[in-house]
């Protein structure tokens, strides 16, 4: 017995068994860490591993009033979480304006002129990528010492935009190549300057393009590390970061650092699925030849 | 206004050249067609023209003013592009309706309702208005293509293979709908394609085009009856003209071409035709029949015979490959006609029939001054 | 050598949860030796018989049979056919000659027989001088023509050609529909070839099996579909210029029937013979067509007189088109190349009332075909 894709019904059981056991064995953090949110401190340290327990909501309400109780504690501490999560956003927005504002203006360079170097700087630009965070760190470090960018929002989305900018320039630039340049130039024999063109034409069909590559360079900086780290303080650092105050020599607050984590990674989550059509549609379009 | 003159027009892309020294001039209200293979420069000379492309030596006037260096928007002219370059995003009215809204024109969007509105009922598209480009089929597609090159009247339209993306039976009735067209609305219209037929049904004047120069330019029946060389004879008919090499001996005012491949076959030219052919020089030319002129019949009594390699009857006629002992002819036939593979068929070729070509350069010894 | 019997055949499949009936009862008898065109506009079902045939696609229902036997549950390998597909399919990691020898070494021939073959093929396609060439090295006309070597050399009992001249410009195709006719007078294989146009399954087929919409509308010869169409979709479909199709109005004069222009002082009187069949069936709707080759310039005894207005006219070299408003209607004429009219010029066009089609309006069926063939 054949299904229309010929497969037979055994083979379709196999096959999503294994997607089922896949499945789990990607989000089994994500859904250990949701867990480890709910339960009590003693719950979450005890083996084995529970997973019926009593939940508790008492991590959540730490990390939003920003006051910690805890056992064992020298006094009270604050950990400013919803700040943080404030932070994440203004760092990780700011950040792919930034590029949008100057990436589109080169994806489009790119993709439709022809200069020496073209295909050389694109691909510089690409293996800021590459690059593992920490090479350049240090270098990094004095640098910003140097100009007091340390601390300071704007010394972080400009670090970001390594992240972020190559992003949106390589999906773009593949984007716009796919924009026929034939649209352009009958916008211009209607009557239209190289400006007006470009807004009334270009822009609107990269659309898409602009959605995608944001929403994918988005995530990324808002999940980055390393540079907030070693380049903000306490003032600016993101949401990433914040979850290591619960972590002091006295003790590690699992259950807080599990909600901070959570926290974190629900926005991240919720533009994910939501962009999910746009992702898809956005990134291959830029990949394939129609 | 709507005038156009190219004066030893080139565009080099670094080595390449894509248009060499194109001179012409094209006089208001004519529909010009520039026919050739692809590659020829076609689609660039349209460019040229619309100056989306630069020029890079040489002068273009379009209604006797200088264009070289105004930008599109500025030359008052409308192009169709081959892949239509219709605006995914906006609707049909939206595309028709676009020219209309540039900065260049101060219309009323009640204004620019009743032109486009207009436009579309001449095209026939009036229950399109709303619709997307990619719900269209081909043909729909390439009617809002005119019908946004149509609604500003400019005084020159560039159409760019409008048909050849289109169905062989709409292509047909495009034909005859742009022919209408074009003797409604009057405007000057330079018209691209590589398709010969198109040409001679459509051009006031037809200018063939190769690897970027103008190689003769004049009315459909005469670029048709009197090429210039060979690749216009060769380009414009279907089937395409037979070419045969053949040596040449005179005698006493009148001249012998006898074919290479088989001495059975010559022709004798005399008089004015015989001297013409003389005056070149030449020992060996090129012998062009076109399949039509060649005649054939039951071949009892015919001095020339061939066999038949294939026959592809058509609607209305035929298309007979003649083996005439190792030298191929094509021969167009009545389709009432029927041939078996291997049958023996009789032809005559009248002298008055052929063309005669330089086997060197190509060019119509009779034509060539 | 093999023929092909198709008995009741159906195909469908599923697609986005909908039944698709993709051939929808196809019966047709494919003779030994014969060259039969499948014809007919994209998503008629051409193509998935062919598949079928080929044993490339399942078959829902019926038999197809070849030399008698059923084959229905034979893999592509096992049926001794050969195909041409519309993208060549050439492996591009073998030389030409390569390409070509690829069947015959899959089924071990020896190696002398195998010269042989390819010998044959090679002078039977004019491949000599491209046989250590890759395929990407290779024009669109001469990837084809490998692409039928490796089919022919097999010696195949039929041959199935999907569409291979339709990536090709239009100097190649021609050249190659004449030598794919010539390939089929020398090696007399069956070959069912499937096409979208008209005019090459007119100019190779022995017989043409016109589909639309998942069903065959009609089987025949050239002749038989430009002078006996089953329906107006055969009529229209088949022919370039397209017959004239025209809703006139059907009268009675003097005890004649006869069709009349409603929009201008123009009319055909038809057969005699034909009116008692359209009373007997109470028919009063038709659409006349009359095919542009059928419409002469000069009088013969007997034609009917069409007058009409020069409209279009189209220089095409060989041959002119002429586009006359007779009325409101527009009657195209195959004229020959040395006549030429101007616009506006006034035509008298004559036909012979027994050249002309007749169709019932609401059903679409040829009546003069029938008429024809049973009177």
């Amino acid at each position: 017995m054949k299904s229309s894709k010929g497969e037979s019904i055994f083979e379709k059981i196999i096959l999503d068994t294994l997607l089922v056991v896949l499945f789990i064995v990607i989000l089994f953090p994500l859904i250990w860490v949701v867990l480890m949110s709910l339960k009590t401190e003693s719950d979450i340290l005890s083996w084995p591993p529970k997973f019926l327990f009593d939940p508790t909501l008492q991590h959540f309400r730490n990390i939003i009033s920003g006051v910690t109780k805890g056992a064992g504690d020298v006094g009270e501490s604050t950990v400013r979480i919803l700040h943080y999560f404030a932070n994440s956003l203004i760092v990780s927005f700011g950040s792919i304006l930034v590029s949008i504002v100057v990436g589109v203006p080169a994806a489009y360079a790119i993709a439709r002129f022809k200069f020496r170097g073209k295909e050389d700087i694109a691909f510089t630009l690409l293996s800021f990528r590459f690059a593992p965070a920490l090479m350049v760190i240090i270098p990094l470090y004095v640098i910003f010492r140097k100009l007091g960018l340390n601390s300071t929002y704007i010394g972080l989305i400009w670090v970001y935009q390594l992240i972020t900018l190559p992003m949106i320039v390589w999906i773009l630039r593949g984007y716009l190549e796919d924009i026929s340049p034939e649209l352009e130039e009958a916008c211009l024999v209607d009557g239209y300057s190289h400006w007006r063109t470009f807004w009334r034409v270009t822009l609107p069909l990269a659309r898409p393009g602009i959605v995608a590559s944001g929403l994918l360079a988005f995530i990324y900086a808002w999940n980055n590390f390393v540079f907030a780290l070693i380049l903000g303080s306490t003032d600016v650092q993101p949401i990433t970061l914040g979850a290591l105050q619960f972590i002091t020599a006295a003790s590690v607050r699992y259950g807080d650092v599990a909600a901070t984590v959570v926290l974190a990674f629900i926005p991240a989550l919720a533009l994910s699925i939501y962009s999910q059509r746009h992702l898809v549609r956005g990134l291959s379009f830029g990949a394939v030849k129609a | 206004m709507g005038t156009v003159v190219f004066e030893s027009v080139t565009k080099t892309y670094g080595e390449t050249v894509a248009v060499k020294d194109l001179s012409l001039e094209i006089a208001e209200a004519e529909f010009f067609v520039i026919v050739g293979p692809s590659g020829a420069g076609k689609t660039t000379t349209l460019k040229l023209t619309a100056g989306l492309v630069p020029i890079t030596k040489g002068k273009l006037y379009i209604g006797g003013k200088l264009a070289n260096t105004l930008p599109p928007a500025e030359r008052n002219v409308a192009m169709t592009f081959e892949s239509y370059a219709l605006y995914p995003h906006m609707t049909v009215f939206e595309n028709i309706a676009n020219p209309l809204r540039s900065p260049l024109e101060t219309l009323t969007e009640e204004e620019i309702k009743t032109k486009v509105e207009t436009v579309a009922e001449l095209l026939r598209m009036g229950q399109l208005l709303e619709r997307y480009p990619r719900e269209l089929s081909g043909g729909q597609k390439q009617r809002v293509s005119l019908g946004r090159a149509m609604v500003r009247r400019p005084a020159v339209f560039l159409l760019d293979e409008p048909l050849s993306h289109v169905d062989a039976k709409v292509r047909q009735y495009m034909r005859v709908e742009l022919n209408r067209l074009q003797k409604e609305l009057k405007t000057t219209t330079i018209y691209v394609t590589h398709d010969y037929v198109e040409a001679l049904s459509l051009g006031d004047r037809v200018g063939v085009l190769r690897e970027g120069e103008l190689v003769q330019v004049g009315r459909p029946s005469e670029v048709y009856s009197r090429p210039v060389d060979e690749f216009v004879a060769k380009h414009l008919g279907q089937p395409e003209i037979n070419l045969i090499d053949a040596r040449i001996t005179s005698s006493n005012g009148t001249v012998r071409l006898v074919a290479e491949k088989n001495p059975k076959l010559d022709f004798i030219l005399d008089g004015k035709r015989a001297e013409t052919v003389r005056r070149a020089g030449r020992a060996q030319v090129r012998v062009g029949i076109r399949p039509q002129a060649i005649k054939h019949s039951s071949g009892k009594t015919d001095r020339l015979v061939g066999e038949v390699y294939v026959f592809e009857p058509s609607v209305f006629s035929g298309q007979l490959i003649l083996d005439f002992q190792g030298l191929p002819l094509t021969v167009l036939t009545k389709a009432s006609d029927r041939f078996e593979v291997g049958q023996r068929v009789g032809f005559d070729i009248s002298p008055a029939d052929i063309y005669v070509f330089d086997p060197q350069t190509g060019k119509n010894l009779e034509t060539t001054r | 050598m093999a023929s092909i019997t198709l008995e009741h055949v159906n195909k469908t499949y599923v697609s986005e949860g909908k039944q698709v009936e993709a051939v929808r009862d196809l019966s047709l008898e494919i003779h030994d030796g014969e060259f039969v065109c499948l014809l007919g506009p994209s998503g008629c079902g051409k193509t998935s018989t062919l598949r079928m045939i080929a044993g490339l696609e399942d078959i829902s229902g019926g038999e197809i049979l070849s030399n008698d036997l059923v084959v229905n549950n034979l893999s592509p390998q096992e049926r001794n056919i050969a195909m041409a597909f519309e993208t060549y399919a050439l492996y591009t990691h073998l030389s030409v000659r390569d390409n070509i020898l690829f069947p015959l070494r899959a089924r071990r021939v020896p190696k002398d027989e195998m010269e042989r073959r390819l010998a044959v093929v090679v002078e039977m396609l004019d491949i000599a001088d491209i046989l250590d060439r890759s395929p990407g090295n290779l024009s669109g006309g001469q990837q084809q023509r490998v692409s039928l070597g490796r089919a022919i050399i097999r010696q195949p009992g039929v041959f199935l050609l999907d569409e291979p001249l339709s990536h090709l410009d239009v100097s190649q195709r021609i050249v190659l529909r004449a030598r794919i006719k010539r390939l089929h007078a020398e090696l007399k294989t069956t070959m069912i070839y499937v096409t979208h146009d008209q005019e090459e399954a007119i100019s190779l087929a022995d017989r043409i099996a016109v589909m639309q919409f998942a069903e065959l509308q009609q089987v025949g010869t050239r002749e038989d579909l430009l002078d006996a169409p089953e329906n107006l979709f055969v009529a229209d479909f088949i022919g370039e210029p397209p017959i004239n199709l025209l809703r006139w109005n059907l009268e009675q004069t003097n005890g004649h029937v006869a069709l009349k222009s409603p929009t201008a002082d123009c009319q055909i009187v038809l057969p005699d013979a034909w009116k008692d069949y359209l009373s007997k069936n109470n028919i009063r709707k038709l659409v006349l067509g009359i095919r542009p080759h059928d419409i002469r310039l000069t009088e013969n005894p007997g034609d009917a007189r069409l007058n009409g207005v020069v409209d279009v006219f189209e220089f095409l070299g060989e041959i002119n088109y002429v586009h006359c408003a007779v009325g409101s209607d527009l009657v195209t004429v195959v004229a020959d190349a040395d006549t030429f009219f101007s616009r506006g010029e006034r035509v008298a066009m004559y036909v012979r009332p027994d050249r002309v089609h007749i169709f019932d309006a609401e059903t679409e069926k040829c009546i003069s075909s029938v008429l024809k063939r049973g009177a």
